[in-house]
């Protein structure tokens, strides 16, 4: 694959993600919190527009109580003036125009009465109080075609009129009074429902700014967490919290582009480093690669000056011998060109052992110029890792470099590939040179740490190799004793699975 | 085979050394004029254009700097042909490059007085050898990237303020006795490797002027930016150098580290 | 006829293996030693007249082994031989007091024609390239 293309799909990696993120329903917090305050708002709406309209019930209720005691009021006028006429033959004329008045408001109140008044027998009232006028009407009648003021059956008329005017009595101050019982608990229900809905509205209050809060204060301290695992190196994109889309996803959009950037700088970071140790090697290899080549060419001329002198078995040993130092070469080329390879990030199971050892090799040639020994041991049938070779090899060798660097005189390097405790396998690399202070020791996994002037660091950071470390589910531990010696010790998980074989 | 190069921006009073050593070692001095002379005939160049590039710091390096870098590897051509010839002593201001290959060149660093004093020092206008007094210290920084009176770069520095030229030239011939001046069969081939990458720079230079050579024993790697851009320049540059005299093997190289490594 | 004494040191085999029979020819006396710590002991034990050395050896470098030479005898002459050929190292052999050095690869001729100059230059003046 061509980095191109690499490039290309590590874009449309990033299109799909942020796709994946953006493409969510949207619940912004702004909406949210626009919805909590319509609510209030709603909410305040309906119980003034309540009270509104139970106040106007109110007022009509008001109006029709005093239409029916001014009803009530005439109905007993009419009576008392029935009553005087009986027992005095007087005003009975007054009488009828009491009733006549009460029959007005009757009619004229009646339809507005269906409409706010309690369902009663107000057809009853209308019609005893029709038949209380016919009688009076009637009584009226006989006073008058009888001047002598002796009405036949007048005891009889009588009867049916209190009868009637009782009846009508009766009904409108039953009815007057439930109006007003009415009212009244409409007065109470005013008086209460504010109350009520303050304490409504204070409790909501309080859910909605819990509810807001925790809305808030959850992503926000998943968003530091996350923080605190990109700070130890990992740069898995951050994960959206919730099924929808909000503010937060901004953030973690734009958190995850930031991710990929770092990565990006990191892997180029690792890659020019890379680079400048592979120049570092490849000045040492060019010169390793001088020795079976001057071989071959010693054993070549050699052929060509003393071919004939040579015995047949001479000649095939010779032969072989270039063969060999062909073959030699090729393997110094090949570790170092396996080293310089493009890096596709892929994870295989890993011969931790022979990788240490591929890598010390490299090395050696620094280590040899520099006559420095370089010693390895690794502990036979071990199971694999499983890792990125390359990325593991530029550990290695960082670690080896800057041990390499550590070291004077007499110096001394030990590397050790061993199993660790559980499921998991260490590599060590020991040096007796000056070792670290207990002071800076904290520090050396620091990005941007360095104890070597500028321009002269050869290796990649130690916390860019913590990163890739971390990176593998393993971790990296320094010990130090300034003036004795420093190990490191690089612990990964072997592979699952393979314990047992 | 030994080569003893005085450097200095005092043009006058180095040369007095340089000719006070030459004659007490009994070497040929070799000057700059003398180097724009055998560059003029190997190069078919006039001597006049390539003074001209020893002496112009300005307005032509600027204009014609592909020109002017192949006067200047013309010029450091012929200094290796009078290096492998024999031994000499040069006084002048090119041959940096050579000098730092070589561990048989005793480089010879001719300081003045600490602030210039001025009348004593670099006689101006004096014309014989070209540039004079800071111009040559710009000269060098502008071909070379690197600061002429730098110490670090020498194997011995001279402060003439303290003495007379044949004292000087005799603490640089006691110098030249150290073993480490030696010639031997390994600096030698050095030598002829480097003669032959100029030759090969030389030719190539005018076309890709970042070109950077380097051979070993006929191999001979050859790096340029140009060589990113397209196959095509890499095969050119390949076939025109193929068939010089001394190459065996030619190998394009398209990035900077890969060259710095072999 | 005197005959020069040579001792070549290498780690590589092949190096002494095909070098020798060359020397030989041109009548010299050949031992060969691939171990440094055994060229060592034999310098200290036996006069050579001219020893051949790598550089870069396990444990002990040519450097080393040149300071031994002219330690034990100033008049042997010593010619390094060495794939990490550097000017500084150079200038280094020759100020210990090299003979002559020479960069890996080498032709096999190149070697004698150094070693018959240095015979030469020590009277051994039947010795030829």
């Amino acid at each position: 694959m061509t980095p191109d293309t690499i490039a290309a799909q590590g874009k449309n990696d990033i299109a799909a993600d942020e796709k994946d993120l953006l493409e969510r329903p949207v619940f912004s917090f702004r909406f949210q919190i626009i919805l909590g305050f319509f609510t209030f708002f709603i909410l305040s709406v309906v119980v003034t527009v309540g009270a509104m309209i139970t106040i106007n019930q109110i007022e009509k209720k008001i109006t029709t109580v005093q239409t029916w005691e001014q009803f009530l009021f005439n109905i007993e006028q009419a009576r008392r003036w029935e009553k005087n006429f009986f027992l005095y033959g007087t005003n009975l004329e007054d009488a009828l125009s009491s009733t006549t008045e009460a029959q007005a408001i009757l009619a004229e109140n009646l339809k507005k009465f269906e409409g706010s008044s309690i369902p009663a027998a107000k057809e009853n009232i209308k019609k005893h109080l029709d038949l209380y006028h016919g009688k009076l009407l009637q009584l009226n009648q006989l006073v008058k075609e009888s001047p002598d003021h002796s009405i036949p059956r007048a005891d009889l008329i009588e009867n049916d009129l209190r009868r009637y005017g009782a009846s009508i009595v009766g009904d409108a101050a039953d009815l007057t009074a439930r109006e007003h019982d009415l009212l009244f608990r409409w007065l109470q229900l005013v008086q209460r429902v504010p109350a009520y809905f303050l304490v409504f509205l204070f409790f909501l209050m309080i859910y909605m700014t819990r509810f807001l809060s925790r809305r808030f204060m959850k992503p926000l301290k998943y968003l530091v967490n996350e923080t605190r695992r990109i700070a130890r190196g990992d740069f898995t994109p951050v994960q959206p919290l919730r099924k929808f889309r909000d503010e937060f996803t901004t953030v973690e959009v734009a958190i995850n582009r930031m991710l990929r950037e770092l990565e990006s700088r990191q892997n180029s970071l690792i890659e020019s480093h890379k680079l400048r140790a592979v120049g570092i090697l490849t000045a040492g290899v060019a010169h390793e690669l001088n020795n079976p080549i001057n071989n071959i060419m010693l054993t070549a001329h050699s052929m060509l000056d003393e071919y004939d002198d040579l015995t047949k078995d001479e000649q095939i040993d010779m032969i072989t011998d270039i063969i060999g130092e062909t073959d030699r070469s090729r393997g110094i080329v090949h570790n170092l060109l396996d080293f310089t390879r493009e890096n596709k990030a892929t994870y295989d199971a890993i011969d931790l052992g022979s990788l240490v050892e591929e890598t010390t090799k490299l090395a050696k040639n620094q280590a040899r110029v520099r006559g420095i020994p370089i010693k390895l041991d690794v502990q036979p049938g071990l199971p694999p890792v499983l890792g990125d070779r390359q990325k593991l090899k530029q550990v290695f060798l960082n670690l080896i470099m800057n041990a390499l660097d550590a070291v004077g005189q007499n110096g001394l390097i030990q590397v050790r590939v061993r199993y660790h405790k559980l499921n998991y396998l260490s590599v060590q690399i020991e040096d007796n040179g000056a070792g670290i202070a207990p002071d800076v020791l904290p520090h050396i996994f620091d990005p941007f740490f360095t104890t070597k002037p500028v321009g002269k660091g050869t290796g990649l950071g130690l916390s860019v190799s913590r990163g890739i470390i971390n990176k593998h589910r393993g971790r990296i531990e320094a010990d130090s004793k300034p003036g004795a010696y420093t190990i490191f010790n690089v612990i990964l998980p072997y592979y699952p699975g393979s314990a047992n074989e | 085979m030994s080569t003893v190069a005085i450097l200095s921006k005092y043009v006058n009073e180095s040369r007095k050394i340089a000719e006070k050593t030459a004659f007490k070692l009994g070497y040929p001095l070799v000057t700059m004029t003398d180097l724009v002379k055998a560059a003029a005939k190997e190069g078919n160049v006039t001597e006049s254009e390539l003074s001209g590039a020893l002496t112009d710091i300005t307005l032509y390096h600027q204009l014609f700097r592909k020109r002017k870098m192949k006067l200047v590897s013309l010029l450091e051509l012929a200094l290796c042909g009078f290096m492998m010839e024999k031994s000499i002593v040069f006084c002048g201001y090119v041959g940096y490059p050579i000098f730092q290959e070589i561990s048989h060149v005793l480089q010879v660093l001719v300081l003045g007085p600490p602030e210039d004093a001025g009348g004593r020092a670099g006689g101006k206008g004096s014309g014989k050898d070209l540039l004079s007094d800071d111009k040559i210290l710009k000269w060098f920084k502008k071909i070379y990237q690197a600061d002429m009176e730098d110490p670090n770069l020498y194997d011995l520095s001279i402060n003439m303020w303290h003495m007379d030229e044949s004292e000087a030239a005799d603490i640089i011939i006691n110098t030249l006795k150290q073993p480490r001046f030696k010639p031997m069969t390994y600096s030698k081939k050095v030598m002829k490797d480097l003669q032959l990458a100029f030759h090969i720079k030389t030719k190539l230079i005018e076309k890709m002027p970042d070109v950077a050579v380097k051979s070993h024993d006929g191999t001979v790697y050859v790096y340029s930016k140009a060589f990113k851009r397209g196959q095509k320049k890499a095969a050119g540059t390949k076939q025109s150098i193929m068939w010089m005299d001394g190459v065996d093997y030619v190998e394009i190289l398209k990035d900077q580290k890969s060259f710095d490594a072999v | 006829m005197n005959s020069p004494e040579i001792l070549l040191i290498d780690d590589e085999p092949i190096v002494g293996q095909r070098l020798r029979t060359g020397l030989e020819k041109m009548g010299c006396k050949v031992e060969v030693a691939q171990d440094p710590k055994d060229a060592l002991a034999k310098i200290r034990g036996k006069r050579f007249d001219v020893v051949i050395t790598d550089i870069m050896m396990p444990e002990i470098n040519g450097i080393q082994v040149l300071e031994t030479v002219k330690e034990a005898n100033p008049d042997t002459q010593v010619i390094i031989i060495t794939g990490f050929a550097t000017s500084e190292l150079a200038r280094e052999a020759m100020e210990k007091g090299a003979y002559d050095m020479i960069a890996k690869p080498f032709k096999p001729a190149d070697l004698r024609g150094m070693v018959a100059k240095a015979a030469n230059e020590m009277g051994f003046t039947d010795i030829k390239e």
